[in-house]
């Protein structure tokens, strides 16, 4: 499984979180099947939004790009 | 968002929250000058030819977020700053060119590429008005001195061999207001243009920008004048989900506004007056400033179906400008050509530029907690923030014939259609932006997600109302 929790911050969603948020609807299916999201208040580095945390590590500045990609390497392993 | 942030959206975003963590801090005179540094090292950077280049457009997106125009000359941003900060009020246009930003798209604008199969039939000879295609070496070829633009060639190709570029800026204004000097670069005619922004997103290279008036606001706020918000029915869903609209309140609490006023409230009342407002044939909507700026520029022999109502901003602000003559009065909406509205109200920002203003202030909604409102407006009120809002609040007085459009080129089709005798309704609903006010160049999310958490509201509202009856 993946854990995905996904920064909700003002500062955040100010560069986009919501959009980060619904590019996990759009994933395919079965990688989908494999992600737990969570909305998160803060992570901890406003000014590096949006940002995500991955199974403990953080990512910042996402593009819902980035984050496919990112998700497809954790979901093959 | 009418499309998907792109980097020019996350810039303008830094630039005006910095601006007005300045503003905040009172730092705007000794710090201003060094922002595009500070910008630039924060990583803004790489798409230019060079770091001059770069700092060069950073200043002028600066001075814009300061109010002022943007001019491309030596002046020092600390100048521009102590013109803004003297300044009671933003005055438009508000819609502004960065040369400097501004790629001078070249404009071939009819091209034949290499699709171009010189076929027996050549469609594009045959339809070309001004007899300015001719077949060269086995290709058409395209006499630009005879060329009109028209791009009928272009539909007339069985391959799409012909493409018809029109310039970004361009294309994206329905009202025909953007131009280009010899020197290629955008101009705006500001006697045909209605503020509507659509080129603010049409421009890949953010080359057309808004001032914003965050400035004048945080002086208020930190003068600890009663400054007051009247807040845009578009607002539900704008923070994000997760993010309630009493979160929403409770922040503009902490920022330091003194009240919070729904604009709905006033779209309740203008829809009762609307409803009922008499004219001979049929009737439009002047509550979207775009779409009223657009009948009275492009279809003046219209203006007389205009209502005569105040838009609901105008009408609450001046009811609240009757209680309090003192206060000052924030609109925050989704909606640029709302800054350029005469009315009542002192200010008016984005809820981009609210949103700015909380990261400035370190104000996170999502750990606040909720405040209500004290007065809530029917979800007629609050409809007016989706395409189609309006005409359901009047059909739920009265029973007439509506007609919608949303998007300035589907309210033109339908103005055309009206000015032509062809429509039958008795009122005609007009948004300029697509999808209504939640589609506008102010907002922060896309409008189909708007759109959900505004149904989805309303349906509680609802189902709260019957278990009270
Ligand atoms: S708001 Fe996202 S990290 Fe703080």
């Amino acid at each position: 499984m993946i854990n995905l929790e996904i920064c909700l911050g003002t500062a955040c969603h100010l560069m986009g979180s919501e959009e980060i948020f619904s590019s996990i609807e759009k994933l395919p299916k079965n990688l989908r099947a494999k992600i737990i999201v969570k909305g998160m208040h803060c992570l901890g580095a406003c000014d590096q939004g949006p940002n995500v945390r991955l199974n403990g590590t953080i990512y910042h500045q996402m593009t819902p790009l980035k984050l496919a990609e990112l998700l497809a390497e954790y979901g093959g392993e | 968002m009418p499309r998907l942030l792109t980097e020019i959206d996350k810039i303008r975003r830094q630039v005006l929250t910095e601006v007005a963590r300045l503003a905040f801090n009172g730092q705007i005179l000794r710090k201003i000058e060094d922002l595009p540094y500070k910008l630039y090292e924060q990583g803004i950077r790489n798409y230019r030819c060079c770091q001059f280049k770069e700092r060069a457009v950073l200043k002028e997106r600066i001075r814009l977020a300061l109010g002022e125009d943007p001019v491309l000359d030596r002046e020092p941003l600390v100048h521009a700053a102590i013109r803004s900060l003297k300044k009671e009020k933003i005055k438009g246009p508000m819609l502004k060119v960065i040369d400097i930003a501004c790629d001078h798209c070249p404009i071939d604008a009819i091209l034949v590429t290499d699709a171009c199969r010189n076929c027996v039939a050549h469609s594009c000879v045959n339809t070309c008005p001004k007899k300015a295609i001719q077949i060269v070496n086995g290709k058409a070829m395209i006499d630009k001195e005879k060329c009109v633009e028209c791009g009928l060639c272009a539909k007339a190709c069985s391959f799409g061999a012909i493409v018809h570029i029109q310039r970004p800026c361009e294309r994206s204004c329905q009202a025909n207001a953007i131009s280009s000097s010899e020197d290629r670069h955008a101009i705006i005619d500001a006697n045909k243009c209605v503020a509507c922004g659509a080129c603010t997103i049409g421009c890949p290279f953010g080359a057309i920008s808004y001032k914003s008036e965050i400035l004048p606001v945080v002086k208020k706020l930190r003068a600890k004048s009663e400054v007051i918000a009247l807040i845009a029915p578009a607002i539900a869903g704008q923070f994000g989900r997760g993010v309630t609209l009493n979160q929403v309140v409770r922040g503009l609490k902490e920022l330091g506004f003194a009240k919070v006023k729904e604009v709905a409230l006033g779209a309740d009342e203008i829809a009762d007056l609307e409803a009922n407002e008499k004219t001979a044939t049929w009737l439009t909507n002047s509550c979207c400033p775009a779409y009223k700026k657009y009948i009275e520029k492009q279809f003046p022999e219209l203006e007389s179906h205009l209502s005569k109502q105040l838009s609901p901003m105008a009408y609450l602000a001046k009811k609240i400008r009757l209680e309090k003559p003192e206060s000052y009065l924030v609109f925050i909406g989704p909606c640029l050509a709302k800054k350029e509205e005469v009315c009542e109200v002192d200010a008016v920002l984005t809820f981009e530029e609210l949103a700015c203003l909380f990261v400035a202030r370190d104000i996170n909604l999502a750990t606040l907690s909720e405040m209500a409102l004290d007065e809530r407006a029917t979800k007629y009120g609050v409809g007016f923030a989706c395409a189609g809002g309006v005409s359901k609040a009047i059909t739920n007085i009265k029973p007439i014939k509506v007609k919608t459009a949303s998007g300035l080129e589907e309210c033109k089709t339908m103005l055309l259609l009206a000015r032509a005798g062809k429509i039958e309704a008795d009122f005609l609903e007009g948004m300029a932006c697509l999808e209504g006010c939640i589609g506008g160049p102010g907002t922060l999310v896309e409008a189909k997600f708007a759109r959900r958490v505004l149904e989805k509201e309303l349906s509680e509202e609802e189902k709260e109302l019957k278990k009270t009856v």
